[in-house]
């Protein structure tokens, strides 16, 4: 088939989960054997804005994919972040006020000219996620050939009338979990009657790793709990330190808590002798700190996905998820690979009884495991995608 | 698929975008006295400018401060104020608790902002001074 991905950005350095999902899967589908183009801007990644035209505006290759980059438009973003402000306040924009808000949020006319142009050479077209102009914007140009990867997260941009207009318009979304299409469900009533595919995606688990490279690189001997990602307050860190602290009063294990990724460790408490920062490390490197970690601990209330624990899992590594985030969540409770406490007490009591249970901890990781396997292989995704998606 | 909706006018929806775009921009509240742009890489851009055109001693300066600059960035380009607040609707939204971790946080980050406008000035003013260096 003939497909084009709709992404704001594309590319090895463009950072965020949305984006790396797009390019696995365009590149997985493409291996599969389709023709596959990504249509998306010049910005670089949310990080450095969309109004930075990073990219040279044309077309290029990303080994058997196309890429076709388009500009944005250039304007200030005073009238953006005032807007923003507002609606992450809690406020809800007058209906003129969320029209500029989305004209404002990464619009590359171009683009939808070239989608206006050549969505009838193609068989789908792929926006994700859903909350950017590209998406809000683009999906309206060609809604029979439209499909929206939306990431959808319980937050404000969700509840705007644009979220649930593109919502209601999509006559087939691809979602991550049945958590994530029961909250369309609620948001947007009737939106998903039909079209709706909860297909997951894509995990590689053909990495090497080796937990005594890890060890002996970074001097760690003793029993760790993981937490991989950005350290800041939107991953709810915070609460992860303040519950590990506690849990610290009664240990007689010396446990650490060891954190790898990006961001500064600031929060309260995180100067304790046994909370270390390795900061960034290496691809390789996070493998094997899966591999040698006692268990991995994902806090953040808000995930679509969570790829983190998907690699822990295939590496046999158990998880400690959040009890209120209903994703990760979903995913313990379907795998039986990891624990879900909701307060500190909880999240204490689990790690006393993965401490006192190794065969606990064992068959958690186990269950991970063969959960990946069976769901999240990239040749189930393909397949699923090529099933239940695309035709 | 079902209900196939009408090709809609794509050049009038680029227009209303653009009308709203026009709009934004002469809503600023001072034109008079704009806001200092915060977009590190405008900053990088004319920066580089400034560094790419120098020789000899001054020059040299100017590179070894925009690596600086470059370090400065890179620490904390995952938590700029706007990435913040777009991920503060990742926050358990506006609930009493998660609200005040994220202003929290905002606040840090603008002080980080505050301290490397005022390295960036102070960059500025130094080639300012010395134009024939550069």
């Amino acid at each position: 088939m003939k497909l084009a991905f709709i992404a704001p950005f594309y590319g090895p350095d463009a950072s965020g989960g949305a984006e790396a999902e797009c390019r696995q899967t365009a590149h997985h589908l493409a291996d599969a054997g389709h023709d596959v183009e990504v249509w998306t801007t010049c910005a670089r990644d949310l990080v450095h804005g969309w109004t930075f035209n990073w990219h040279p505006e044309g077309c290029t290759s990303d080994g058997n994919i196309t890429v076709r980059r388009f500009r944005t438009l250039a304007h200030g973003m005073d009238r953006f972040d005032r807007l923003h402000t507002r609606l992450l306040n809690g406020d809800v924009l007058s209906p003129d006020e969320e029209h500029q808000f989305f004209s404002l949020f990464c619009n590359a006319p171009n683009l939808y000219r070239h989608i206006d142009q050549f969505a009838a050479d193609m068989d789908r077209l792929l926006f994700i996620p859903y909350l950017f102009g590209t998406t809000v914007t683009g999906t309206r140009i060609a809604p029979d050939k439209s499909i929206l990867i939306p990431c959808l997260h319980d937050e404000p941009y969700a509840r705007t009338r644009a979220a649930k207009n593109l919502f209601l318009r999509s006559t087939r979304t691809v979602f991550h979990t049945q958590a994530e299409l029961d909250l369309a469900e609620r948001l947007y009533p009737g939106s998903q009657r039909e079209g709706a595919r909860c297909i997951g995606e894509g995990v590689d688990q053909d990495f090497l790793s080796d937990a005594n490279r890890f060890r002996s690189r970074f001097n760690i001997h003793s029993p760790f709990l993981l937490y991989a990602g950005r350290k800041d307050a939107s991953k709810n860190v915070d609460w992860l330190v303040q519950a590990f602290l506690q849990f610290k009063t009664q240990d007689q294990q010396n446990v650490q808590l060891i954190c790898i990724g990006p961001g500064e460790l600031s929060v309260p408490g995180s100067d304790h002798p046994s909370i270390r920062d390795l900061g960034f490390v290496s691809r390789q490197e996070k493998y094997d700190a899966f591999d040698a970690a006692w268990v991995l601990c994902q806090p953040s209330l808000n995930e679509s996905f969570s790829l983190v624990i998907m690699e822990a899992w295939s590496r046999a590594t158990p998880c400690l998820v959040n009890g209120h985030c209903a994703v990760t969540r979903e995913h313990a409770v379907r795998s039986g690979g990891g624990l879900y406490p909701s307060t500190p007490a909880e999240f204490i009591g689990c790690l006393t009884r993965l401490q006192s249970e190794p065969k606990l901890r064992a068959a958690l990781g186990r269950a991970g495991k063969q959960y990946v396997r069976k769901y999240f292989e990239w040749d189930h995704i393909v397949n699923q995608y090529e099933e239940k998606v695309l035709r | 698929m079902t209900n196939k909706p009408s090709k809609p006018d794509v050049e009038a929806i680029i227009s209303e975008i653009q009308q709203q775009v026009a709009s934004a921009e002469s809503s600023i509240e001072s034109p008079a006295e704009p806001e200092r742009h915060l977009d590190e890489e405008l900053h990088m851009a004319n920066l580089s400018a400034y560094a790419g055109q120098g020789g000899g001693l001054r020059g040299a300066i100017v590179r070894r401060l925009l690596r600086f600059l470059i370090d400065d960035i890179n620490r904390f380009q995952t938590a700029s104020v706007r990435t913040l607040n777009l991920l503060a609707g990742r926050v358990n939204a506006v609930t009493g608790e998660g609200k005040a971790q994220v202003l929290q946080s905002v606040q840090r980050t603008e002080a980080k902002q505050v301290e490397l406008e005022k390295r960036i000035h102070a960059l500025e003013e130094k080639t300012k001074d010395h134009p024939g260096a550069l």
